[in-house]
């Protein structure tokens, strides 16, 4: 579970996020939703401590990322949006880095490693730099190293983007299962058929202010509407 | 048809020097910067110029002082042209960003002059440093007039033109081969390596003669003997003729040489152009590709590792596979000591145990210290500790690490690396000096300690101005003001030990216990800074 509360985020004179509140419970795959340059991102980033929050407090499993640094970042595994990290290790390197950081045992590690690199195809270049993947093989790469750690919380900043159909398909499943099991999937994205297919609550935020939080009906309802998503989410975010 | 090139140009500047004035801290470190280079300058400007009164007289009677002038532009030519390799090899080939401008629908040549732009930086800063105050000088002991000047200025210009184009060239020729060689960065590493071997071979060439009247008079029987200048002029061409020049500057004659060394110049630049447009490409396209082989499931099974022992290795492993860091850090950390024993002895053996003898006791551990510090500071490795991660410094904040683990990890790597060329000093200084089994364990406790230190003050200048928002690997090492700290820090805290075992002048084994207890309580007190520092700046701040 994650909770923000009251949180402001602001870049120099510009406020990115605005006192922004929200739930995401266990068992359901929560999708956060918002046009480009809407906080998305730096939501997502104050919550897993790359950012430091200006105000509000955020917590992982009920620990405080603030406070409990360590604690609340052994929670959760993260996909960030631009893979463009740790370019000169290998792909196999840099999966038994993570691993001993998380403090995986050496068998268990081994088969993680090997199902999920051949799932995601990128088995064969795990001898390879980081540097020569494709952007979407180094996003593979990133959601192989947190399904090895297999955190009980994924946070994931638009994992869909750059993914093949297939290994699109395979995250999907994933992460059904991963809320199936009782733990907490939160990924951010603008592909509405995705939300649309795969999510059990989402949020909507714009220029910083979450405007709805709650399932997929209960937003139709509340906006009163049968219409696609699509619409829905146009006149959300047109600006006002 | 130049308006790409001012374009390239102008994007280059922006992205490597934009908001870098803008600090306070960076004014005042280049202010430092500079002072520190104008001491140096000082030194060793007055040093050549010394030699060049002795050369001038000896060489007045038989009116061949042109000789001096000669060898000045040879020796330039020598320097540029090595510096030149080096140079051209990283930013034309081994920088990151080179990819970025691939694809523009720009000449190869285009983009070369504008990538030239910093290489030619240092070429002129070099040249400034070399051949303006010794030009100048010849023209005030030869009562040269206006005209002289003038020249001198206007090649000053020329002068670095020829040696960086021919440079240019080469490079460009011979990495089309590398480029199709199989382990390419393998390849990388033995270009820049022969670039080092260079370097060194020159300053041996340089270094085998130190006393000014000694090199005065070699070169001045050569000059007698007719050799030096027809040595030149078989070498290079243009340093006669540049020479020619300025002795007979004002006439008919040295117009003439004027428009043959231009002409030259050009032709000097249609070789960087030919070679731009010919060979670039072939060596550039794909350069930064990986091996291509399948991963065949070696090293799937490996024992866990403690965080600490994970992350150190992680730097390590980055360190070696990025050419410029290779380069920088593990390479060049055989290049200080190779230096400083050429440096120091001449590779005189017989006279460097014999001055050995001369000095005992505390004065030992002067020279050694001096040693130790110079070589270990000069490696930038602990100096880029947290900068070179760049944009991966990301990972450490929503990786669950703990600051104190991320910076214990990253001090042992450094320190590991610094172990180089202590190692490397070690094993030529121990038959050269031939010190004896006591005295060699003393210098590798007091080794250990000064590596420390230097890697701890190396950080924390890193520490105090970081720069992650490098694009290109190189751009760390240059205007740093965290390399200028750091010198300035170690050398200010081991001059102050130098003085004290000086003025005391103990025995060995009191200056030994002395250093020991000065290193570890700097050593402590870095410490405590650094922990101090941790505190107050929260990490996320490092990523400004
Ligand atoms: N490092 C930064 N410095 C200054 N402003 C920033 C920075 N990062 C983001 N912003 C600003 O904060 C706002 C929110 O950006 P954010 O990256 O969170 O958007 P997003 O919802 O993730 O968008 P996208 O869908 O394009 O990924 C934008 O207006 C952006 O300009
Ligand atoms: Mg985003």
């Amino acid at each position: 579970m994650i909770q923000i509360v009251h949180v402001h985020k602001q870049y120099g004179n510009k406020k990115a996020v605005s006192d922004v509140s929200l739930t995401v419970p266990t068992g359901k795959i929560f999708g956060f939703l918002g046009p480009n340059g809407a906080g998305k991102s730096t939501t997502i980033k104050m919550v897993t401590g790359i950012l430091p929050v200006d105000s509000g407090t955020i917590t992982v499993n009920g620990k405080d990322i603030t406070s409990d640094t360590i604690a609340a970042k052994q929670e959760f595994g993260y996909v960030p949006d631009s893979p463009d990290l740790f370019l000169r290790l290998k792909g196999l390197d840099y999966l038994h880095f993570l691993s001993d950081i998380y403090g995986i045992a050496a068998d268990v590690r081994e088969a993680r490693i090997e199902e999920y690199s051949k799932m995601f195809s990128i088995y064969e270049a795990l001898g390879d730099q980081i540097k020569t993947y494709s952007h979407g093989m180094r996003q593979k790469l990133f959601i192989t190293g947190m399904l090895v750690q297999q955190p009980s919380v994924w946070i994931l900043d638009e994992p869909m983007t750059g993914l093949d159909p297939k290994s699109s398909y395979q995250l999907k499943e994933l992460m059904r299962n991963h809320a199936a099991n009782g733990h907490t999937v939160f990924f951010s994205s603008h592909v509405l058929e995705v939300v649309e297919q795969l999510c059990d609550e989402v949020a909507i935020i714009r220029k910083g202010e979450l405007l709805f939080q709650g399932t997929l009906t209960e937003m139709r309802e509340k906006f009163q509407s049968d219409d696609s998503l699509e619409h829905i989410f146009l006149e959300l975010t047109q600006d006002a | 048809m130049h308006k790409p090139i001012c374009s390239l140009i102008r994007i280059q500047l922006k992205m490597q020097y934009a908001n870098v004035f803008q600090k306070p801290s960076v004014v005042i470190g280049l202010v430092f910067g500079i002072i520190g280079l104008l001491f140096l300058g000082m030194m060793f400007g007055g040093y050549m110029l010394q030699i060049i009164d002795v050369m001038y007289g000896l060489l007045e009677p038989s009116g061949n002082t042109n000789v001096i002038l000669g060898s000045l532009f040879l020796m330039n030519f020598f320097l540029i042209f090595i510096l030149s390799l080096m140079l051209i090899m990283n930013t034309f080939y081994f920088t990151e960003d080179i990819t970025s401008f691939l694809h523009l629908p720009v000449h190869s040549y285009q983009l070369l002059i504008a990538k030239s732009l910093n290489p030619l930086i240092y070429v002129y800063l070099l040249t400034a440093a070399m051949y303006l105050p010794v030009s100048i000088y010849y023209g005030i002991l030869s009562g040269a007039d206006l005209m002289y000047y003038v020249y001198v200025l206007l090649l000053f210009f020329l002068i670095p033109t020829i040696p960086y184009a021919l440079a240019a060239a080469v490079v460009m020729f011979a990495m089309q081969f590398v480029n199709k060689g199989k382990n390419k960065d393998r390849s990388k590493v033995i270009g820049g390596i022969i670039g080092f071997v260079l370097i060194i071979l020159l300053n041996v060439v340089l270094r085998l003669q130190q006393d000014p009247e000694q090199i005065a008079q070699v070169i001045a029987d050569s000059a007698e003997k007719g050799g030096l200048l027809q040595m030149a002029t078989l070498y290079y061409p243009p340093a006669s003729l540049m020479s020619h020049i300025l002795t007979s500057a004002g006439s008919w004659q040295s117009l003439l040489y004027f428009v043959i060394v231009l002409l030259l110049a050009l032709f000097a630049g249609l070789i960087f152009f030919a070679a731009a447009q010919k060979f670039y490409l072939k060596g550039a396209l794909g350069l930064n590709t990986g091996s291509g082989k399948v991963y065949s499931g070696k090293g799937l099974h490996r024992k866990p590792r403690s965080i600490i022992s994970t992350y150190r290795t992680k730097e390590l492993q980055t360190i070696f596979r990025t050419p410029t860091f290779f380069l920088q850090c593990v390479a060049g950390a055989f290049v200080m000591p190779a230096l400083l024993i050429v440096i120091f002895f001449m590779g005189d053996f017989a006279s460097a145990t014999t001055m050995i003898e001369g000095i005992s006791g505390s004065m030992l551990f002067v020279v050694i210290l001096f040693a130790n510090v110079f070589s270990v500071g000069l490696n930038p490795i602990s100096i880029v500790s947290f900068s070179k991660d760049g944009q991966s410094w990301e990972a450490h904040l929503f990786l669950p690490l703990t600051m104190r683990q991320i910076v214990l990890s990253k001090l042992q790597a450094a320190f590991l690396i610094n172990l180089l060329p202590l190692t490397v000093l070690f094993v030529i200084a121990v038959p050269v000096i031939q010190m004896n089994l006591w005295e060699a364990l003393l210098w590798v406790i007091i080794a250990l300690f000064v590596n420390a230190a230097v890697t701890v003050i190396g950080m924390v200048s890193d520490l105090l101005y970081p720069k992650l928002g490098w694009t290109e690997e190189t751009e760390l090492f240059q205007n740093r003001l965290a390399n200028l700290i750091s010198i300035v820090i170690s050398a200010g805290a081991f001059a102050f030990l130098l003085a004290l075992l000086l003025i005391l002048k103990m025995s060995m084994v009191v200056s030994f216990i002395v250093t020991l207890l000065y290193i570890s309580a700097m050593i402590v007190l870095l410490l405590y800074i650094v922990s101090r520092l941790l505190k107050t700046a929260d990490r996320t701040s490092l990523s400004r």
